[in-house]
């Protein structure tokens, strides 16, 4: 009987019902994912448009900077990428009755999940940081009051 | 050989043991994302509205306008983030449910909790783009009136 459990092999049917849920749920998620993309691509178009008209020194400063900015935006870009494999391949899923893309869609889902946690955690550390320098700002200004 | 895909003879979309995995890797993920979003916006939603406060109550002008459309932002996409978080409460509970006993029925009700989830963010980021729409529009208005 354990064998037997263990030899059987695990996989989920999809119901009709489920197929249409997961359907409307690519809709949406490929209009969030264009509109995540569009304020995206025009920070790389501000960003390289100020870079050549005024270029950047390569100091330790800088590159601190870069690379704090650059963290977020690549989970950024992550997210939006696998929000658009997904809804992309779960309709390719249920058009072509193919069940190795719905595989690659959930695959997609687990990534999507993983990366804005990430960049949800990165977020907050930077948030935590704005709410530091605030109170140290006040405490500091309200000290030269008095 | 491929069998056509007729309403009489539907072919059965099946989710084999990878994506099974992938499944319960997903709805571990979307449980990790749910408590950090939830403490996220009780760092942020406090923070956005004493700041927007203190915005609004100062008399320059445009600060004034920031302040209006930060307030705006908070008070209208709190109770749009509440229900999306519940969402994906459930929507992990169902699809770990889902994937540790490869219940269809289970997946269903959890791809019914995404629908519904995306549906609500989506309309979030619909009413977010129509009051920065609004905020650039206003300001716009007021640099071009003081011309």
């Amino acid at each position: 009987m354990e064998h037997q459990l263990e030899t059987q092999e695990r996989i989920v049917e999809i119901t009709p019902k489920a197929e249409r849920h997961l359907s409307k749920t690519a809709g949406w998620v490929l209009f969030m994912a264009i509109a995540n993309a569009i304020p995206l691509s025009a920070v790389v178009i501000v960003f390289v448009a100020f870079a050549a008209k005024y270029p950047i020194p390569l100091n330790y400063k800088n590159v601190l900077c870069g690379v704090l900015f650059l963290f977020p935006f690549l989970l950024d870009v992550a997210v939006t990428y696998n929000a658009f494999t997904y809804s992309i391949l779960v309709k390719k899923a249920i058009n072509c009755r193919d069940n190795s893309a719905l595989d690659g869609a959930m695959a997609n889902k687990r990534l999507f999940w993983k990366h804005l946690s990430l960049l949800m955690v990165v977020s907050m550390a930077f948030l935590i940081v704005v709410i530091v320098w605030l109170v140290w700002y006040f405490y500091h200004e309200s000290l030269d009051i008095f | 050989m491929e069998l056509p895909n007729t309403p009489e003879n539907p072919v059965p979309l099946v989710l084999s043991e990878a994506g099974v995995e992938s499944l319960a890797g997903a709805a571990t993920w979307s449980r990790i994302f749910a408590i950090i979003g939830i403490v996220f916006l009780c760092l942020y939603v406090p923070l956005m509205f004493c700041l927007s406060l203190i915005m609004v109550v100062m008399i320059i002008p445009p600060v004034v306008v920031m302040g209006f459309y930060l307030l705006c932002q908070v008070i209208i996409l709190l109770p749009l983030s509440i229900f999306p978080a519940i969402m994906l409460f459930r929507h992990s509970l169902n699809a770990r449910l889902a994937a540790d006993n490869c219940d269809g029925e289970r997946f269903e009700r959890a791809s019914q909790n995404v629908k519904l989830l995306s549906k609500y963010v989506g309309i979030s980021l619909i009413v977010s783009i129509l009051l920065t729409v609004a905020y650039w529009g206003i300001l716009a208005w007021m640099v071009v009136s003081s011309i």
